[in-house]
Parts: C-alpha cells; structure tokens; sequence
C-alpha cells in the first residue's frame, strides 16, 4: 500500500477565522474513509483544498505524491456539496461533457447506473429533482476509474431506497487500489462500509482511526463514537 | 484541452446567443420584404421595422451579456466545482473563455453587417448599386493604406474587444474573491481598472506628443507623418493596449488561483 493523500501542519484560514489548524493526515490507497465531524469542523475545507479549490494558508497538501494540479485533478474524482453540473445539459450531455475531459470516465458503468437508478438521459438537468440532480453527479462521479475519490456529503438529499444501492455503487463501483475519502452526517447508514474514520473537531483531526479497532478496542460503534465526541 | 474548452465554450453560450442571431437574420429577411410595401402599409413595415432595430440591439447587447454571464457562473457560481476540478490549468480556462468571445464578437458583427445587407438587398434598395462599382470602392479603400496599416487596425480591434472583456473578468473576479460587500469592491474595482486605462492613453497621448514636436523640429511639417507612417505612434498604442489586456489577463488568473472564493 502506497500513500494517496497527505496533509502535514495544513492549514487555512477565511480572514479572521481558521478553518482548518494544522492537520496531519496519512491516507492509504485501497481505504474507504469516512469523514466526521459537525458543522463547520473543516471537512468541506479539506475536500477542496485536495482538489485544488483552495489554497492553503500553511502546510502542505499532497496528492500521490504531487501537490494539487490539473496533474492531479486527472487522478481525482471529485463530488460537491452542491449540484455543480450546468443545469442546461441533459443526462446524456453530461456523460459526453466527462467523457471529453476525463480520460478515465467509464462510459458504459456510468450508463449502466443511470439505467439501474430510471434516470431519463434526454432530461435537463434544470428538468430534474434535486435528488436526482445529486444521483447524477454521483454516477458521474463514480463512473471514473480515478485513484482517489472525494465524496462531500454524497447522501445528503438522496431519499432511503436510493441510499443503498449509492452505497452499494460506491463499493462496488470504483478501483480496488483506489481510496475513497466520504464526508457525512449519516454515519449509521456508512458505517458498515466503512475501513477508517476520520473525526475533526474545530478544524483539527481529533481522531483517526480503524473502524475494526473502534469495534474491538472502544466495544463501540462509529456512531457512538461520534455522538460520544461531540456531545453538547 | 484548450481546444475541448472551447467547443464547451461554443455549446454554452451558443444556446442563447444562436437563436438571436437566428432571430435577427429572420426579422431582416421579413424588414427587407415588408419594405417594398411601405407606400401601402407605413404603419406595419414601421413596426416590423422597430422589431428589427431591436432585434439588431439584442444580438449586439445580447451576445456580450450571454458571455459574460457565462464567465461568472461557470468560472465563479456553482459551475465552478465542476470546472475548476477538471484537470486543465487555470490558463487553459481563461483563455477558452477570451478565445471564444472574441470569435463572437467577430460572427455577431459580421452577421449584423449580413442582415443590413439582407435588408438592402431584398427591399430593391440596391437595385441601382453597381457591385462592380463596390467592388472598386472596396480596391480602393484597401489600397489607400498599405498592408501594414492594416495589421495595425486588425490588431488594435482585437485587442479593444480583449481589453474590454478582460476589464470584466478582473473586474468579477477580483470583487468576488471578497467574502463581503462584493457590490463595493465590483464598483470600486471597475473605478480604479477605467482610471488606469485612462492614465495609460494619458500617457500615450504625452508620449505621442512629445514624438510629433521632436519630428517637427527633426523633420518640418512631415515630421507627424512621417512618425505615422513609419508605425512609431500605432505601434505605441497597441502596446499600450496590449499591455493593459496583459496586465488584467494576469490579475485574473491570479485571483482565479490565489484567492478562488466559490459561491
């Protein structure tokens, strides 16, 4: 196993308030990492600043090796909090837009889950529900054979009956030397796919750990943890 | 990559910016008709008339607002998680953009001047216009400056369409990457950007001067002349152009890449 993503002393700051206060972070290639904390603990912060959509005000970021760079974006497989397809294109557009730009885009997985999740590909993107909008960008997403995939709250307006197969698709879907980096509130419904958690709290990693070792070590599970940790 | 940006490019804009040139072409060919009627119906070809004169202003407003539009919420609204992840450089994002607004600037003049003529053509207006005649005027005209003054005009255009493009990525981009009172830093940004073009022509107006008195003494009357037909003062003014285009080219990519504040 090799190191896909590397943080050291990272830091960030919007004006005044500091997002993220030196974070160490190791990640391995073949993982699935979940990505916890509440609100405003950083998790959107470090996302993008490991696709290069921010800057860092200190330390340093790196992504197999490199620091983040078209170079490195090709390698990246990038999910937004928000639905960032342009809402003019349909379906099928969308899936013509990754294939022009992303060498790795796997075309037929990615039609293949778009048949399975009944989504029309002559639709507008405008023309789609909010959740349907997300299980596009999901697919489109996971349709790429990257090596690391960074997944921002990819559940969060999916209803219950899609959640599992997305999950499903999520395991099943993508490299098995590839890591996959997910943030979520919904950690009962991720725990069970889940290698390692990853818990920041103001900007810092309180805890990085084995979800076997939280198991078999603490007697808990991931959710525990985490209501344990940030308990009012 | 840059190549792919701009068919992209082409395929965004073109939704809107297409159907309004279609919309233009269409209102000439029925303007340029209706106009053989005037005697009879004044008051309809006056309107269709009216409905074309818009559609020329829509095509002329239209397109350069449809980019521009474009530049903010693909490079700086929601878009830009998708765009600014994709693995092309900063560069080849700016470029795509200014690449292809200046080949629509090109298409919508070029189609404004075709529906004039439309218009003209179909109304019996130019019935007694002698093409050979035209053609001769047009000889003419190009013959009347040498090649050299025509790169020069070429080049000026384009870089006054990149210029005034440029002025308005700067100027978005530089007072989105403020967290706060955006509407302030966008007026104060445009301010400052139109001051400093103006300090530059200053300054090229001094300089340009300055060279017409040492000609006048160097070389008498002729002394201007001669300076503009040698290409000393065009040349000046396009480097001053070009300079500016530069120098907002480089600030905003610097904001695009230092200070990237998405929506």
């Amino acid at each position: 196993m090799s190191t896909i993503l590397e943080c050291r002393a990272l830091k960030k700051r919007y004006g005044t308030k500091e997002a993220l206060c030196g974070v160490d972070l190791t990640l391995e290639t073949g993982r699935i990492v979940g990505l916890l904390g509440p609100n405003g603990s950083g998790k959107t912060t470090l996302i993008k600043l490991a696709c290069g959509l921010l800057t860092p005000s200190g330390g340093e970021i790196r992504i197999d090796g490199k620091k983040p760079s078209p170079e490195t974006n090709a390698v990246v497989s990038y999910l937004p909090e928000r639905i960032a397809l342009p809402l003019w294109m349909t379906a099928q557009q969308a899936m013509d837009f990754y294939g022009n730009f992303y060498a790795d885009f796997r075309r037929d997985a990615a039609e293949d889950m778009v048949e399975r999740l009944r989504l029309e590909r002559t639709q507008t993107i405008r023309a789609m529900s909010k959740g349907t909008r997300e299980k596009l960008q999901l697919i489109l997403t996971m349709a790429r054979a990257a090596k690391l995939y960074l997944l921002d709250e990819p559940l969060g307006g999916v209803d219950p009956a899609s959640r599992d197969y997305i999950l499903r698709t999520i395991l099943t879907g993508y490299r098995e030397d590839a890591t996959v980096l997910f943030s979520t509130h919904l950690i009962a419904d991720v725990e069970a796919v889940l290698d390692e958690a990853v818990f920041l709290r103001e900007g810092g990693v309180l805890l990085h750990e084995r979800v076997d070792a939280i198991r078999e070590e603490r007697g808990k599970s991931v959710d525990q943890l985490f209501r344990e940790l940030f308990a009012y | 990559m840059l190549v792919k940006l701009m068919k992209h490019e082409f395929h965004a804009t073109g939704r809107v910016s297409l159907p309004l040139c279609g919309v233009m072409l269409a209102l000439s060919v029925v303007a340029g008709m209706a106009l053989r009627f005037y005697e009879a119906i004044p008051r309809a070809v006056g309107w269709i008339g009216t409905l074309y004169g818009g559609s020329v202003f829509a095509v002329a407003v239209g397109v350069f607002a449809v980019l521009m539009q474009h530049f903010k919420r693909n490079l700086l609204g929601d878009e830009g998680y998708l765009m600014r992840a994709l693995p092309v450089s900063i560069h080849e994002l700016l470029l795509s953009k200014l690449f292809v607004a200046l080949i629509w600037y090109v298409a919508a003049a070029a189609l404004i001047v075709l529906s004039v003529f439309l218009v003209g053509a179909l109304s019996g207006e130019f019935r007694d216009v002698s093409f050979g005649d035209l053609w001769d005027a047009l000889r003419q005209l190009f013959s009347y400056r040498d090649a050299r003054d025509w790169v020069v005009l070429l080049l000026g255009v384009v870089g006054a369409l990149a210029l005034v493009t440029l002025l308005f990525y700067a100027d978005f981009t530089l007072s989105q990457s403020f967290r706060k009172h955006r509407l302030l830093y966008h007026v104060m940004a445009a301010v400052i950007f139109i001051l400093l073009l103006r300090l530059t022509g200053s300054l090229n107006a001094l300089i340009g001067r300055m060279a017409e008195r040492g000609a006048d003494v160097i070389g008498g009357a002729d002394g201007p002349t001669a300076i503009y037909v040698t290409g000393g003062m065009p040349w000046l003014g396009l480097a001053e152009l070009y300079v500016s285009a530069a120098a907002l080219y480089v600030l905003t990519w610097a904001a695009l890449k230092y200070r990237p504040n998405l929506e």
